[in-house]
């Protein structure tokens, strides 16, 4: 589609430093929060939930795979890939990241995400909500691999887990 | 507000003492009860609290056994504290793995006490390592540097030693091609003993000393003997048997070469390439004690070539030169396996012959034969010339028991067959009679 008005690009983040001098780079998680629901709202509203979900899963994966462009490109090695990871999403407070199992040169892989930037301290609503998240971690995956991942969250603060643990599958 | 739970008065125990004797069994006892009790059946808190505690005792004993693989359905903050404490083992339990294969970088974060010892833990581990590669590389430069090759022998475990790549280099065979060391021996010149018993005696735990230190022959995998060294130490367990052997083996076989050399040319004449002066003192003590100890004789013969000054004078010192090579080549030739000649001087040579008895007739034989090489004439340059010499003999022990006196005696008799006219040989006389001279050709 030609002419787009917002394709991505990571240049389109801006220069805090020059954005934001008194403020600086750093803002509250309710801020964050407060966008990606709403945001996630109307578009449920507008065009159905399972619309929404494939959005944000599209949105987390394009996201995931522009971090993985910035800060992760040129990592071969598979236990500096995941030292890098867990380095780069506590110091931008996205998330503490543990790994608790991988097999197969990283065909699967059971991760958790505690103090989850989405879903820490929500109350408890029955269903998982880290789709975006879900798409993140698919992106990251892919770029590091060359292969096409599948992540589904298989636990979640808001069902009640206190714990976002996510299951992702290289796709065949 | 009301309470979720219907409980009344009953036979002395209420049912809020039954529910409450129940969950605190299921909380505190070994064996709880294992049924709800009746009044609380259908209460979906009291149930999803049943369930909790028995989930949570279920997830407990199998983290006690070090099992990490359960299953949690318990929401909220107990179930989400249970399904963390699972996340931060398995997690560590991953980050341990990848430790282990060798990823010394890994840390692990967020838990407390427990993350800066465990991160210590293996700070120190990495030091550790980095300091034994370096010290390992260090080793490594070095020996490549000397040329030399290691070898560390496990007694118990023979079938795996470890050969460095200069050592299989020094033996000129590869790793796969090396003999069971069991066999080594073998592969020792036979002459080499010491070596021969030393590694005998490590494999079969009689060697006594602490180090070794051998120089020795060995077939390389070209088939040629070559010199080695080997310098190395004896490890013993706490009963003193022998458990490790580890060492270096130098190539020796260029020195050896040239000591040998430098012996050879200090025992030998340059121009002939027979015994010298030197090795002739040496050799003429061991046959003189041999000739004592077998009860024989041995005659020593002073030989000087007649009017060999001439031939330097006429002819030039090359011709001299020439005639004293071939001289030395016809002598050698003229004596037996044991006999030894030897140029002492000039145009001097003094050949030693063992003898049964001082009868000398034997060494008459000698004679004659010494007699007809040396009447063909020699080939000077395209200029033939006749070799004549004069010979004095004497026999040991009958005419001296000494070096010193048998030349002088063998000396005296030269002297007397020169005076009678040259090309003759004397036995010394010890009466001072003068024998008659024996011209070679009448013999």
């Amino acid at each position: 589609m030609s002419g787009r008005k917002y394709a991505f690009s990571w240049n389109l983040l801006g220069d805090i430093n020059i954005g934001r001098p008194h403020l600086g780079n750093q803002t509250r998680v309710e801020a964050y929060r407060l966008m990606q629901f709403t945001l996630r709202d109307v578009i449920e509203a507008k065009y159905g939930t399972e619309e929404a979900d494939a959005v944000f899963y599209a949105a987390g994966k394009m996201a995931g795979q522009a971090f993985y462009e910035y800060y992760l490109k040129g990592i071969e090695d598979v236990g500096e890939f995941v030292r890098e990871l867990q380095a780069k999403l506590k110091e931008l407070k996205i998330g503490i990241l543990r790994v608790e199992s991988m097999s197969e040169e990283v065909g699967k892989l059971v991760l958790t995400v505690d103090e989850d930037l989405d879903c820490s301290g929500l109350p408890e609503i029955g269903f998982g909500i880290c789709v975006y998240d879900e798409g993140f971690i698919a992106g990251i995956l892919e770029n590091f691999t060359d292969t096409p991942y599948v992540v589904k969250e298989v636990d979640c603060w808001c069902t009640g887990d206190r714990t976002c643990r996510f299951s992702a599958v290289r796709a065949h | 507000m009301s309470s979720p739970f219907r409980l009344e008065a009953k036979d002395g125990l209420s049912e809020l003492d039954e529910a409450v004797e129940y969950f605190h069994s299921l909380m505190f006892d070994p064996r709880p009860k294992d049924r709800l009790p009746s009044s609380l059946e259908g209460n979906e808190k009291a149930l999803s609290l049943e369930n909790a505690i028995r989930e949570t005792r279920r997830v407990l004993q199998k983290m006690r056994r070090g099992e990490y693989d359960y299953s949690v359905s318990t929401k909220g903050l107990v179930g989400g504290l249970l399904k963390a404490l699972q996340s931060n083992l398995r997690h560590v339990i991953w980050t341990a793995r990848c430790i282990s294969e060798g990823d010394l970088s890994q840390r692990i974060d967020f838990m407390g006490e427990f993350s800066e010892v465990f991160n210590l833990m293996t700070l120190r581990l990495a030091e550790a390592t980095q300091n034994l590669k370096e010290e390992a590389e260090r080793w490594r430069l070095a020996l490549e540097s000397s040329q030399d090759g290691v070898w560390d022998i496990n007694i118990r475990d023979l079938d795996n030693p470890f050969l460095s790549h200069n050592f299989l280099e020094i033996l000129r065979t590869p790793f796969e091609a090396m003999p069971p060391i069991r066999r080594w021996g073998e592969f020792i010149h036979p002459e080499d003993i010491e070596a021969l018993e030393v590694i005998r005696a490590c494999l079969d735990d009689s060697y006594p000393k602490s180090t070794l230190d051998l120089t020795f022959r060995v077939k390389c995998g070209d088939d040629v003997f070559r010199w080695r060294s080997a310098k190395g130490q004896v490890f013993r367990d706490e009963a003193g048997h022998i458990t490790r052997l580890i060492g270096v083996i130098g190539d020796i076989h260029a020195r050896k070469m040239r000591e040998e050399e430098i012996s050879r040319r200090a025992m030998h004449d340059a121009l002939t390439r027979l015994p010298n002066r030197e090795l002739f003192g040496q050799q003429i003590h061991r046959m003189m004690a041999y000739a004592s100890r077998t009860g024989t004789c041995l005659a020593l013969a002073m030989l000087d070539l007649d009017n060999f000054k001439q031939v330097n004078d006429t002819m030039g010192h090359h011709a001299g030169d020439l005639l004293m090579v071939e001289v030395g080549r016809r002598l050698q030739k003229s004596l037996r396996q044991s006999d030894l000649v030897a140029r002492i001087g000039g145009d001097e040579f003094v050949m030693l012959l063992p003898c049964a008895t001082p009868n000398h007739e034997g060494l008459l034989k000698v004679m004659e034969r010494l007699r007809a090489n040396l009447s063909r004439p020699v080939d000077l340059d395209g200029t033939p010339y006749s070799i004549t010499v004069s010979i004095g003999l004497a026999v040991y022990p009958c005419d001296g028991d000494d070096p010193l006196t048998l030349m002088k005696c063998a000396d005296v008799a030269m002297y007397r067959a020169k005076a009678l006219g040259r090309n003759a040989w004397c036995f010394w006389n010890p009466e001072g009679d003068r024998k008659e001279p024996q011209p070679p050709s009448q013999v």
